[in-house]
């Protein structure tokens, strides 16, 4: 089991990744920078969820994804029908089936309209299946490379795992280390274990969702 | 010349507290609307209270009544309505999986628990004794959609955002019309007032030519988006608001009482002796329509409450000559462009001293 020692490390690389003080590991919840995406979702649905925030990730500019970046990709999750929306707010990012439509990233007060219009996406209870696989969305082109995805479900609602798995997926495509074009297998596991955590090309920590006094891996991610 | 189709479809009250003079005036507002319209349309007065009694405040207080073992055959209005005060008052609202079979049984047969049918039995009598058009206050008069036609019929228009199987509740999506989600449905499964209404007036509002929807201030929001929805599925919507009756200077919910003194019961005492039925009746809609308006500006008063029963029993007095034409000048004056007869420009007319209104012919009518 990795200790709190190595998952804090872990969790201070991504700080600095983010160009955010690692010294200041308290204020890891709340970044400084005003920076953020909404994801609008009619329904969850893994799938369709994982491809436009790929999708949506690899489309931000340079300078908008460095801004989200150093505001640890913070993202709100918000029920509605992008259907709806468009004509109001035209999004950033809609997926194909107009399931989930994505804005921003920019600063929170420019979305004060459509948050006054809509509701927080509900935490329901978390029905994953074992492995998923997530193809190539850049125009049917599967990209050279293999990506794989172990995701720790044990206590997740559907709305915390839109939190880690976008989270995972947006910060390494705006790191470079994934791409949209990659396909990508998602496997859901109660825990990651110490083997897991081992040859994992990326690792995302953050509060224990049963203990908030202690850190907890969430997602390992691996690239081929 | 075809006469319009109208429906009118107010706040049904709930039959678990007594009607206070906020009631009362909703109650004349639309019983002069229903009879004065009735004479130049076609008019329907959709009131339904077995629409309403799946409504969780319903349920959850037929389950406290039954919980606390209270037999209400012997009570009164205000003995049934102090404990449904009590129901509000406790901190945790009821479960659905206590109140489902409440719901199931209401949706099967029309049931109503003895405490709310006793109210209506007792209601019966004020509408008696108010002079109201009995819309079917103990009639069975289930809603003609069913909740799942209901979500059917909005998904089909764009208007349902369902996330129930996401753990979430069932939205009404208005979102297009720049309005924000509205909750119809618990997570749980448990309709609020809003789907009922829906239930009810989705299936009617094509058939007329003219809906009217009254309500007071703070059912505005939900009735701007209902009325939003129903002109989508093809109505032509009239929102009427009729505000509330202070009470020394505070407009409070029934679900607090605070009705000691102006029951219906309280304010017919207080005319009994200012005039005969028919001036008492017409005094009361001089009053509340008239007198107080639209608005919430005015306190209740029972000295003006009798002052205008004394001037219908004038009013009413006078010697003037049978007047077919006088009341149909009146009346369309009232209605302006509209299909419908506005309540209080036609119970102002009477206290005017201008045009000679024909008090006694309104009154046979309309107000009596």
């Amino acid at each position: 089991m990795a200790t709190q020692d190595y998952l804090a490390a872990v969790l201070r690389e991504r700080l600095t990744r983010a160009g955010i003080d690692a010294a200041r590991l308290e204020s890891v919840t709340e970044p400084e920078r005003d920076c953020t995406a909404v994801a609008v979702l009619r329904r969850f649905e893994i799938t369709t969820f994982a491809e436009s925030a790929l999708r949506f990730a690899a489309n931000v500019s340079v300078e908008q994804g460095a801004d989200w970046l150093a505001a640890l990709t913070r993202t709100a999750f918000l029920a509605g029908n992008p259907a709806n929306l468009r004509g109001r707010f035209p999004p950033a990012y809609l997926a194909p089936d107009e399931s989930i439509a994505w804005y921003g990233p920019a600063p929170s007060s420019d979305y004060t309209g459509l948050r006054r219009l809509l509701k927080a996406f509900p935490a329901g209870n978390l029905q994953a299946p074992t492995r998923m696989l997530i193809p190539a969305c850049a125009d049917g082109k599967a990209g050279p490379r293999s990506c794989r995805l172990r995701l720790a479900t044990a206590g997740l609602t559907t709305a915390s795992y839109l939190v880690h798995l976008n989270h995972t997926l947006a910060e390494a495509v705006l790191d470079g280390l994934l791409r949209a074009d990659d396909p990508l297998v998602i496997d859901h596991v109660p825990e990651l274990t110490d083997a897991d955590l081992r040859t994992a090309a990326r690792i995302r920590v953050h509060r224990d969702t049963a203990d908030p006094a202690c850190l907890r891996a969430y997602t390992c991610l691996y690239v081929r | 010349m075809t006469r319009p189709r109208v429906l009118i479809a107010p706040v049904t009250v709930t039959p678990t507290k007594p009607l206070t003079p906020s009631h009362v005036k909703g109650l004349l507002w639309v019983d002069v609307l229903y009879r004065a319209t009735a004479l130049v349309a076609d008019v329907d007065y959709r009131y339904s209270v077995t629409t309403y009694n799946v409504t969780a405040q319903t349920l959850g207080f037929w389950a406290y009544m039954d919980a606390e073992r209270v037999d209400p055959e012997s009570l009164t209005e205000e003995a049934i309505g102090e404990h449904y005060v009590r129901f509000q008052a406790r901190a945790e609202p009821p479960s659905y999986d206590v109140l489902r079979p409440y719901a199931e049984r209401v949706e099967a047969t029309g049931w109503v628990h003895p405490a709310s049918a006793r109210m209506l039995r007792i209601w019966a009598g004020h509408y008696e004794a108010l002079g109201l058009h009995d819309p079917g206050l103990t009639a069975v008069a289930p809603p003609g959609l069913g909740l799942a036609g209901v979500l059917s019929l909005l998904t089909a228009h764009g208007l349902c955002l369902d996330l129930r199987d996401d753990g979430g509740p069932v939205y009404l999506d208005a979102t297009r019309f720049g309005i924000p989600l509205r909750k119809i449905v618990s997570a749980e499964g448990q309709p609020n007032y809003l789907a009922c209404t829906l239930r009810d007036l989705l299936p009617l509002a094509q058939s007329y030519d003219r809906v009217v929807l009254l309500y007071d201030r703070e059912l505005h929001e939900d009735y701007v988006l209902l009325s939003k929805v129903l002109e989508v599925v093809g109505g032509v919507v009239s929102r009427e608001v009729v505000e509330r009756v202070p009470i020394n200077g505070t407009v409070r919910s029934s679900r607090y009482g605070g009705w000691s003194g102006h029951t219906v019961a309280d304010l017919l005492d207080a005319v009994r002796d200012a005039g005969d039925t028919d001036a008492i009746r017409l005094g009361l809609r001089l009053y509340f329509i008239a007198v107080l308006g639209r608005g919430v500006q005015q306190s209740f008063r029972k000295d003006l409450l009798r002052q205008s029963v004394v001037r219908a029993g004038r009013l009413l007095a006078a010697d003037r000559p049978c007047d077919p034409v006088g009341v149909d000048r009146v009346l369309r004056r009232s209605m302006g462009s509209l299909e419908y007869a506005d309540p209080y420009r036609l119970t102002s007319a009477l206290l005017g001293r201008r045009g000679n209104p024909p008090v006694r012919d309104l009154a046979r009518a309309v107000f009596c």
